[in-house]
């Protein structure tokens, strides 16, 4: 009898536990610091950082997807474009991203400028437990154009990432492109409000299996960028 | 096993009594606050000197490091359970919990509360002053276990070391009854690894708590 129950309880305890928790060290406390400037590299005060961590998971009792997120540490731009940001170092985290010109608790959004985010950042990045950023540019959102990105896949090959580098409105770019990606159901964004009169570079990494074996390559291509909008197709 | 128990509480409650009939025949303060009468010459030097000492205490935070620039004071207590003396040496083991808001998130992170808990050792020595006013400087040594906290959620914890001084103001109210103020100072030194140039910044925090409590004598020979 005394087993039923003990058996009762460990499959309650396992079916409704959770392993959604973002958990930190405590003990160990990382720097991001950097600075902020327009597209001609003159300091911009007062624009939001935030850093922001997820980690994806599953709830025991029904298996649905949830996640637990945080805006683990946040501040805004001295007179001189910089800032600087501690927060202590997750343990089990899935992604970390920097955000730029994102509003955060208490700081809102500079709407004259555009925003942009650094994701994808791994322990493996820090330099005695710091991330130096260095330069950021952002840019008028008023002097912007559309570019819009078509994929033409003739080769059997499946685009596994997709980036941008340049002046682009709400980019996500990804701190480490070289590195696979593990989620195999990747979406990319097709349309970008991007600065006029600049040269952006496409990355993109390409996944195809031969014979079990799974290759993956990386590839760039720069597209022009003008007063217009710009329909690209990328073909591979 | 069960004798020795009951043994050990018989020997503690005639402990007590004796105490206590100790105490009104000699002085008004429970472990003799006048002068005249501490100097007795019957008084062994080392006995057993029980008293509990519970207090608030109001936390605050000096220096250069993130407990001062990043979080203001919010509220404390502590506990302390003297067991023995040697001349006027007093030891005791001791708790304090001191807890901090967060007030600058991109130094201390996006997190609420910082709690610090002092587990600690503390000696300290009594001087009469006057007629049921002594006063008690200390030090203290011990451990420490800081933990970052909202709302519940943990943002993980940091251990170390606690070295303290101060000093107690201890005003007899009544038999076995005291009122005391406190002064304190703690260096704090969790273990937090960090970018080299702020290492000193995270790792050498500073207290200077003030507290008001009741002493409760207990035993006293």
């Amino acid at each position: 009898m005394l087993k039923k129950i003990l058996l009762f309880f460990i499959a309650v305890i396992a079916l409704t536990a959770c392993d959604d928790d973002l958990k930190y060290t405590g003990d160990e406390r990382v720097l991001y610091q950097g600075r902020i400037t327009d597209a001609n590299g003159s300091p911009l005060q007062g624009i939001p950082v935030s850093v922001y961590i997820s980690k994806e998971g599953y709830s025991g009792l029904y298996y649905n997807s949830i996640s637990d997120t945080d805006i683990i540490s946040y501040t805004t731009t001295d007179a001189g474009g910089n800032y600087k940001m501690f927060y202590p170092a997750p343990r089990n985290q899935n992604n970390i991203a920097l955000l730029v010109n994102y509003q955060n608790a208490y700081n809102p959004q500079n709407t004259t400028y555009s925003s942009t985010s650094f994701q994808n950042l791994i322990p493996e990045n820090l330099s005695d437990n710091k991330l130096n950023f260095e330069d950021i540019k952002l840019f008028e959102v008023a002097n912007a154009t559309t570019l819009n990105i078509n994929i033409n896949n003739a080769g059997g090959y499946a685009i596994s990432k997709l980036n941008l580098v340049g002046l682009i409105d709400k980019n996500e770019v990804d701190y480490n492109f070289n590195l696979p990606l593990e989620d195999q159901n990747y979406n990319y964004q097709e349309s970008y409000l991007v600065a006029k009169n600049q040269t952006v570079t496409l990355k993109y990494q390409t996944r195809t299996y031969i014979n079990d074996n799974t290759l993956i390559s990386n590839h760039e291509v720069q597209i022009a960028i003008g007063s217009e909008p710009v329909n690209y197709t990328l073909e591979f | 096993m069960k004798n020795t128990y009951l043994t050990i509480l018989i020997l503690l409650c005639l402990n007590f009594a004796n105490a206590q009939t100790s105490d009104s025949l000699t002085t008004p303060a429970a472990d003799k606050v006048q002068p005249s009468e501490n100097t007795s010459k019957e008084q062994k030097k080392f006995g057993f000197a029980v008293f509990l000492k519970l207090y608030y205490t109001q936390p605050g935070a000096i220096g250069n490091n993130v407990l001062s620039k990043a979080n203001e004071g919010a509220y404390g207590f502590g506990i302390e359970h003297n067991v023995i003396r040697y001349d006027n040496f007093y030891l005791a083991p001791g708790y304090e919990f001191t807890g901090y808001n967060v007030t600058d998130v991109a130094l201390a992170g996006n997190i609420e509360h910082t709690n610090i808990n002092n587990y600690y050792l503390r000696v300290a020595y009594k001087l009469d002053v006057v007629k049921k006013l002594t006063v008690s400087p200390f030090i203290t040594g011990g451990a420490l276990m800081i933990h970052q906290k909202t709302n519940g959620k943990s943002y993980g914890k940091q251990r170390g070391a606690a070295f303290g001084l101060g000093a107690d103001v201890d005003f007899y109210l009544e038999q076995g009854l005291s009122l005391f103020a406190r002064a304190r100072y703690n260096y704090l030194s969790p273990n937090v690894a960090a970018n080299a140039e702020y290492e000193s910044f995270f790792n050498n925090l500073q207290q200077l708590n003030f507290s008001l409590g009741l002493r409760v004598d207990i035993i006293n020979k």
